[in-house]
């Protein structure tokens, strides 16, 4: 038997040369909500469908990704794993509660039964209100399932780890709710079966802050040796919780807190199917460019038990935690909220999907169908948000040496690491001192490292009369749509301790013909054609490259820089849809849209 | 109004006209008691109501009140004798949402019916044999590029690539236009390459001679010349290294095929007649 290569086998490259793309967030029949859906598609199922190969769907449409992807997470819910795969399994007449009774009947009618199921066992999560049996289950027998579910888990993701061409992490999803209000956490190991085996998943319990995942963590590290790190989920549904001025549950922030969660939680998520938490309308009004894939998602938190006033939203996007996290660090010495961006779907199909001409939904009850435009998001559950307001979106891209898990696990620790709604453009950026026009004619990677830092790095040390300058260039994904334009996107404390935010239109197509109008980068124009969903690559252009000098540097003054790239408008999986099943569709829904990419920060610290 | 007493002593109950009509109210309540005794049943039992109240509770985080339990039982009430008068009137018959549900719940029913017994390892080895193309790592290249990018300044990239070319194959070296891929790949598939540069790219690596410059090759990004230096071929991976991607094929096989025998199976016994097609 020829033995799989190990990761010290394979060959990096001494500075990363490749972008790796992945999903950090992903559910599969193992995490009870995604069962309750109806999803029947176990993990091996899921890592099959992440390395290109065609599965069947949980409704039976056979799924094959366009491209395969090169890592993938299955971020199971710990709370239950697998537990309702247990009631499902079990012999009827073995269910005395007549609640389980009645889920466990209405499961076995499918999708539709299961989501009745799921909704009741929500509601009945969210009021405390759980058969006796559940929420208090046999702690020596829940324990004896977890173990052999995870057990389970490992040994299946251990088998499709392929150091060099495929990586499978170990990992779940640490199911934090605060009333309602989604502070989420996938949790991923960055070592294989021999240290992850040595714990299970961490079960929440009624905390509002992250510090007992953060507890877990370190005994683990301190345990095994190993490393491990937390990504917190999509911000947007957390009604200003998720990154708040503020400790978890009141009271000044420490810096002792502010320097564990940077550690801890070096990138979030920051777009997915549930919405895109890059900028709010409300927060940033003269970006006319914020608001991708907010409609719908900025009215409730994630349960819908709880409406979310504007002054949440400070706390649920990511521009203004950048913002927020420059300025108590400016006030208690350290940044809780240096954070870089990937995108991932939280799809809970067990299928990673996040292209709009092949796109599986967020559940298997709104897998494709005629009626899943026109479905609430949740069909018969969801009074709030409708189906066609899911995005499919997004992936997260790795700047790593090589595909192991050690690479790119190092690689999200340092924050080289991007986020796309999907399409996979290769963006990068260097910020340094002195990088100029001709740079570019050379190797300007080496050079980056060498004299710069990468997306995720920090300035330090600016010399009187320097500005920060970006090599910065943006490649279109070679199977889609050509680039409108590059920004930047400048976040900094000011003099009177305010914080502030400017987007910079600093490369884009065309750029003799499409000059600024009062500051303003005229729109690149539209050639979607919604009769047959397709548009042309006729406007825009296929690589964007610059550097790029802030004009309004001040070197006293902290600051962060992050690249948006925006492609051409395009239609969205609603007009995929509409022309596949002929439908007719209210005015109101979104039928195209202008995808993108945003990298981690670069961030300025003034000595 | 008239009391019950003053009637039994009024003249009144002497009329043929009252009789009559008091005849008629008694045929009408005997016609009412036969016709109950064939009327259809609606039962609300107390582990319904139970569920019911259970429920509201669930949603409303308190029990509920005699009059909204009241109200809820009225409208469980009403909700099947909605349902039970489609039923009769054929509502469900011609329904698309009906149908399909039914669908799905026996589709879902024939599946958990059918169990699949575990493979052995003969068989698993047999359909290895059957199916070794699928199990096979693709070739590999080592590949590297000189690269013209379609938004260049200056001289177009197509006439700058063909005297680049011409410049490589005379043993110089050129400088192409900086690229954010990398220029040199050591061991790549061309899947790959497709994936990153485009079909038409990854088919001319496929085809193009060892240790030599070609091109120009177009890709979505510019014009490239190419030289392959190696090429490492395909090869089949060991039963024992892929046991489960083969049993997990195995079963979705044979579970596609009971499927198959299950709606053959329908097809006999029913007789499909289709407008239009011969019978």
């Amino acid at each position: 038997m020829k033995p799989k290569p190990n990761e010290q086998d394979v060959q990096l490259t001494d500075v990363p040369e490749r972008v790796f793309w992945g999903d950090t967030h992903l559910h599969t029949a193992n995490s009870a909500d995604a069962f309750g859906y109806g999803n029947r598609l176990m993990p091996e199922d899921a890592l099959r469908f992440a390395r290109g190969e065609k599965v069947k769907s949980t409704t039976g449409i056979e799924a094959q990704l366009a491209r395969p992807l090169d890592f993938l997470v299955i971020s199971d819910h710990s709370a239950g794993l697998g537990g309702l795969n247990e009631l499902y399994d079990a012999p009827r007449f073995l269910i005395r509660d007549p609640t389980m009774r009645r889920w466990h009947d209405l499961m076995h009618e499918g999708p539709q039964g299961s989501l009745k199921a799921m909704g009741e066992l929500i509601r009945a999560r969210l009021a405390n209100k759980l058969p006796a049996q559940m929420s208090d289950p046999d702690p020596e027998k829940s324990a004896e399932r977890l173990r052999s579910v995870w057990d389970d888990h490992i040994s299946t993701v251990e088998r499709y780890n392929e150091p060099g061409k495929f990586t499978a992490f170990l990992g779940f999803e640490y199911t934090l709710m605060n009333g309602g209000n989604n502070l989420h956490r996938n949790v991923i190991f960055r070592d294989g079966s021999d240290r992850v085996k040595t714990v299970v998943p961490l079960e929440e319990a009624n905390y509002t802050s992250p510090e007992a995942l953060w507890d877990y963590m370190d005994a683990y590290e301190k345990a095994t040796g190993g490393r491990v790190l937390a990504i917190p989920h999509n911000g947007n549904l957390s009604n200003g919780l998720m990154w708040e001025m503020i400790a978890p549950g009141g009271g000044p922030m420490s810096a002792a807190y502010a320097r564990r969660r940077a550690t801890r939680e070096p990138v979030v998520e920051i777009t997915q199917i549930k919405g895109d938490s890059e900028a709010h309308p409300f927060l940033s009004p003269n970006d006319e460019f914020a608001g991708y894939g907010t409609e719908g998602w900025d009215l409730n938190n994630v349960l819908n038990s709880q409406p979310t006033k504007p002054g949440d939203y400070a706390g649920s996007y990511v521009r203004e935690a950048l913002k927020r996290g420059l300025a108590i660090e400016q006030r208690v010495g350290a940044n809780p909220y240096k954070f870089g961006v990937i995108g991932s779907t939280d799809s809970h199909t067990s299928l990673a999907t996040a292209d709009e001409n092949n796109f599986f939904g967020k559940s298997p009850v709104v897998e494709p169908s005629a009626h899943r435009a026109t479905d609430a998001f949740v069909p018969g559950l969801d009074k709030v948000r409708m189906n066609w307001q899911s995005l499919a979106s997004g992936y997260a891209a790795v700047w790593a040496r090589g595909n192991t898990r050690a690479a790119i696990f190092d690689a999200i620790m340092k924050k080289e690491v991007y986020a796309t709604t999907g399409p996979r453009m290769t963006v990068r950026v260097f910020g340094g001192w002195d990088f100029t026009e001709s740079d570019l004619k050379g190797d300007w990677v080496h050079a980056g490292y060498k004299r710069g830092v990468p997306m995720g790095g920090t300035l330090l040390d600016a010399m009187p009369n320097a500005r920060p300058r970006f090599i910065i260039s943006a490649l279109k994904d070679s199977r889609g749509a050509n680039l409108d334009r590059v920004q930047v996107v400048k976040g900094w404390v000011d003099k009177a301790g305010r914080t502030q935010e400017k987007v910079f239109d600093v490369v884009w197509s065309d750029m003799a013909k499409r000059q600024p109008v009062s500051g303003k980068v005229p729109a690149v124009g539209d050639t979607v054609d919604l009769a047959r969903a397709s548009y042309r690559n006729t406007i825009g252009a296929p690589t964007l490259t610059t550097v790029w000098t802030d004009p309004d540097f001040d070197r006293s003054l902290r600051a962060f820089y992050y690249v948006r790239v925006l492609e051409i408008p395009t239609p969205t999986w609603v007009a995929y849809d509409a022309v596949k099943y002929r439908l007719t569709l209210p005015p109101s829904v979104r039928l195209k849209g202008q995808e993108r990419a945003y990298t981690s920060p670069i961030w300025y610290s003034p000595s | 109004m008239i009391r019950f007493s003053n009637l039994r002593r009024s003249p009144f109950l002497r009329e043929p006209l009252v009789h009559f009509l008091l005849f008629g109210a008694l045929l009408f309540g005997a016609i009412t008691l036969a016709s109950q005794a064939r009327q259809p049943v609606v039962t609300i039992d107390a582990q319904d109501i139970e569920q019911l109240a259970k429920y509201w509770e669930l949603q409303n985080q308190r029990a509920p009140t005699r009059v909204e339990l009241a109200a809820l039982i009225n409208e469980r009430v009403d909700e099947e004798l909605l349902a039970r008068e489609a039923i009769r009137l054929g509502l469900d018959k011609e329904d698309m949402i009906v149908r399909r549900r039914l669908a799905q719940k026996m589709a879902f029913t024939s599946e958990d019916v059918a169990a699949i017994p575990e493979p052995d390892e003969r068989t698993l080895q047999a359909y290895f044999e059957q199916h070794r193309e699928g199990y096979a790592i693709a070739s590999r290249v080592a590949v590297q590029h000189v690269f013209f990018s379609r938004d260049r300044l200056g001289e177009p990239p197509q006439a700058a690539s063909t005297l680049a070319l011409r410049r490589l194959k005379a043993g110089q070296t050129v400088l192409g236009d900086p690229s954010l891929l990398p220029l040199a790949y050591a061991d790549i598939t061309t899947a790959d390459l497709a994936r990153d540069y485009g079909e038409e790219f990854a088919e001319a690596v496929d085809k193009a001679p060892l240790g030599q410059w070609v091109g120009p090759v177009i890709s979505a990004f510019g014009v490239h010349l190419i030289r392959v230096e190696r090429r490492m071929p395909s090869e089949i991976r060991p039963f024992a290294d892929v046991r489960s991607q083969v049993k997990a094929a195995w079963l979705a096989e044979r579970r596609e095929d009971e499927n198959r025998k299950f709606r053959l199976a329908l097809r006999k016994r029913y007789k499909v007649e289709i407008a239009g097609l011969p019978q």
